[in-house]
């Protein structure tokens, strides 16, 4: 297997070997955060295809010193630019099904990663993005409210509501 | 807080390592996306090459075209010495525009009758001023023929001409009577002229002399501008005659009207109409100026020839006229015959084999037979241009100049490969005759044996770019054009398909491939013309490539291939 430096140089001249030998290095790594940032496995699998063929053009933009962060950026921007390009497809969601879960730790709970993706896939999709933006690719809520066009209060009102229906959904599991 | 920032931390280390397996058909289908965009611009660069070999062709061509163009007079070049009778030159030219504009105007003439005295266009900003200079000038003489009729001496003189008993009638001399009374109409009786021009010479010549021959010095003076010797000696020569028909005329004044009489404005019509017409027309002008009594019919300001005389050209002046009408032939540029031809050719192509394999890298790989003459089908648009029979050919031509067909692959070690282990992750790609194999099987398999996949096709297929030059040798509806050049040849496609025989089979790619290799050319296209527009013809080129197609010294290639093949195309 030839070094990465060797395939970004190729892949920046357009080597149809290099783009294939990036795309297996890294398709699974972006295939998980493709599923952390859509609806279902097909959508990820869109969202992994369309998110590569980005990576591809704009490697010659590259010039950063973390390759996977840098891919996994333009994958969440893209998952982004989905969302606002259909958002006026509101989702409803019954908070009155929310309990007060406040007291709750969730140290100790022994769900594994696939669980934990199945959790966040049933948020509704902004509370979703909100909270993947903020716990887990660590934005401030001023720049959220900027990516989905919001506003800041809406932020952190939905990252709230979002770790609410976490911990409610982790102490339910758990109780099972 | 804490219990927020627990539940964050934990679905953040979740997610941060989190990876699932990639679906198998999403390479597929990115690599199918890629390889569109890739020919997408790849076209995007032929068009954009062609483009510009046809507008560097063509500006190239209407350069050459503007070069051989003639030159017209340059009346700014001072260098140029003006000939003998008269003291002027060159430069003295606008002084005696402006001064016999002043004559024009003192003498109140009609500037509308003036440009009817010459009909022709200018063809030149310089040629207008000589048209004026010229005009002006035949305006001058005008006047002067006002002046000598206003004059009682011509009367006296006519009168003295019939009282010498010369042969004219009654009905002339009333006619001068009346024109002695009229404005000046130089059309309205060539006889009336005929027999004033006697009077016109003998009168006038002190007066006028000085002037007709400062005219005649300068049209003659931009005839040699012109560098138009033969038309300058016949200049002469008629001036010489004038003179002396002059003197003659003077002298034994009861002989009548000579032939001669009318040179003077031979030379006039000649000069002023060399000046504004073009080399052709001058060329016929010259020579009908020579043989016949033109004086009359054109519009010329001295017409005092006899209509009905037809003056016979010397033997010598048939000669120069002969002689100008050959150097006005030579001076004309050769049109120039373009033609734009687009066409289409499907042959049969053929590549020589590849005579050694290139060095295998796995140790558990050892011979490959050697490669088959590689035979395809080619299909090529082609664009001509065709300028005074030299053609400049370019196009867009798909070439397959590798392999295409089975290679044996002999293998002394079996090499067991746990796909389902090892395909997508440690192994990814194996070696084998500088090709990268991605191993995806279409019948999935936990073991099968590398050396199964004995044959493998390769596949690179080219956009070749030739641009040659040929000439084109006509006979009847035949034409042959033999040409020479280069081919920029590009690779967009580069695919290996390796099989076994339990059908089996992965894909890979030839790697280390040049994406430009420049190959010669030579040919030889015939074409048969159907119609004006259409044509069919046979096209047969041998393509040579002096490097190799690759960048690997343990791999070299160099591909020549022979295509033949009917053609269509359409002229423009």
């Amino acid at each position: 297997m030839k070094s990465i430096d060797k395939i970004l140089a190729a892949c920046k001249k357009n080597k149809a070997w290099a783009q294939a030998d990036l795309f297996e290095l890294y398709s699974d790594k972006m295939f998980g955060t493709c599923l952390y940032y859509s609806d279902s496995e097909k959508d990820a699998e869109d969202l992994l295809q369309d998110g590569f063929i980005q990576i591809f053009e704009n490697i010659k933009k590259y010039k950063q010193d973390n390759l996977e962060a840098w891919m996994r950026r333009v994958i969440i921007n893209l998952a982004l630019m989905r969302y606002r390009k259909d958002k006026h497809k509101t989702e409803l969601f019954d908070n009155s099904r929310l309990e007060d879960v406040q007291n709750y730790s969730v140290e100790d709970t022994q769900m594994d990663a696939n669980d934990l993706l199945a959790l966040i896939n049933k948020l509704p999709k902004q509370y979703r993005l909100v909270f993947n933006l903020y716990a887990i690719e660590g934005y401030k809520h001023k720049e959220i409210s900027e990516m989905l066009d919001i506003s800041e209060g809406t932020s952190k009102s939905n990252l709230s509501r979002a770790r609410n229906i976490l911990q409610n959904s982790i102490k339910q599991l758990d109780n099972i | 807080m804490n219990k927020q920032n627990n539940i964050d931390d934990l679905f953040k280390n979740s997610a941060q390592q989190f990876s699932a397996p990639a679906p198998k058909r999403a390479w597929a289908n990115i690599d199918g996306v890629l390889k569109r965009k890739r020919r997408i611009i790849l076209f995007q660069r032929v068009l954009l090459a062609a483009t510009v070999v046809i507008i560097a062709s063509v500006a190239f061509f209407v350069n050459i075209n503007t070069n051989t163009n003639p030159q017209f007079v340059d009346s700014s070049d001072s260098s140029i010495e003006t000939p003998i009778l008269n003291n002027n030159n060159a430069n003295s030219k606008s002084t005696n525009i402006v001064s016999n504009e002043n004559i024009i105007e003192n003498k109140n003439i009609d500037k509308t009758s003036i440009i009817k005295i010459n009909n022709n266009e200018p063809i030149e900003t310089t040629e207008t001023e000589i048209v004026n200079v010229v005009t002006t000038l035949e305006e001058t003489l005008k006047s002067n023929i006002n002046d000598v009729e206003d004059n009682n001496i011509i009367v006296n003189n006519a009168s003295k001409l019939k009282a010498k008993e010369l042969d004219i009638d009654k009905e002339i001399v009333e006619n001068a009577v009346i024109a002695k009374g009229t404005e000046v109409d130089i059309n309205k009786s060539t006889s009336f002229n005929k027999h004033i021009s006697e009077v016109e010479i003998n009168e006038l010549k002190t007066p006028i002399n000085n002037e007709v021959s400062m005219e005649v010095a300068q049209i003659e003076g931009i005839s040699v501008i012109k560098e138009e010797p033969v038309v300058k000696e016949k200049n002469e020569e008629l001036k010489s005659e004038i003179i002396e028909t002059e003197t003659d005329v003077k002298e034994s004044p009861s002989e009548g009207i000579n032939n001669s009489t009318i040179k003077p404005d031979v030379v006039e019509v000649v000069n002023s109409e060399q000046l504004t017409q073009s080399t052709e027309t001058i060329e016929s002008k010259v020579i009908e100026s020579a043989i016949s009594p033109i004086v009359e019919e054109s519009e010329s300001v001295v017409t005092i020839t006899e209509p009905e005389e037809v003056i016979i050209p010397s033997v010598e002046e048939a000669q120069i006229a002969r002689a100008r009408a050959r150097a006005a032939a030579s001076n004309v540029p050769k049109k120039l015959d373009v033609d734009f031809l687009v066409s289409q050719t499907y042959g049969i192509s053929v590549t020589n084999g590849i005579g050694k394999t290139p060095e295998i890298e796995n140790p558990t790989l050892s011979e490959a037979g050697a490669s088959k003459a590689n035979t395809w089908f080619s299909a090529a648009v082609n664009i001509e241009l065709d300028v005074n029979n030299w053609v400049i050919k370019s196009g867009v031509r798909r070439y397959n100049l590798m392999i295409h067909g089975d290679f044996e692959v002999k293998q002394k070690n079996p090499w067991n490969v746990d796909l389902d282990k090892y395909a997508f992750s440690e192994l990814g790609y194996i070696k084998i005759f500088n090709i990268n194999t991605n191993l995806r099987l279409a019948k999935p398999s936990s073991i099968i044996y590398i050396q199964d996949f004995n044959h493998y096709n390769i596949n690179v297929r080219y956009i070749d770019i030739p641009l040659s030059v040929g000439y084109k040798f006509t006979r009847k509806k035949l034409s042959l054009v033999p040409h020479l050049g280069v081919n920029y040849t590009m690779a967009y496609s580069n695919e290996v398909e390796l099989t076994s025989e339990d059908g089996y089979y992965m894909f890979g790619e030839v790697t280390d491939l040049k994406e430009l290799i420049i190959g010669v050319t030579a040919g030889c296209s015939a074409y048969y013309d159907f119609s004006d527009h259409f044509m069919v013809g046979l096209d047969a080129e041998m393509v040579y490539y002096p490097s190799s197609v690759s960048n690997n010294e343990t791999f070299s290639y160099k591909p020549y291939s022979l295509l033949v093949g009917p053609s269509i195309a359409f002229k423009f």
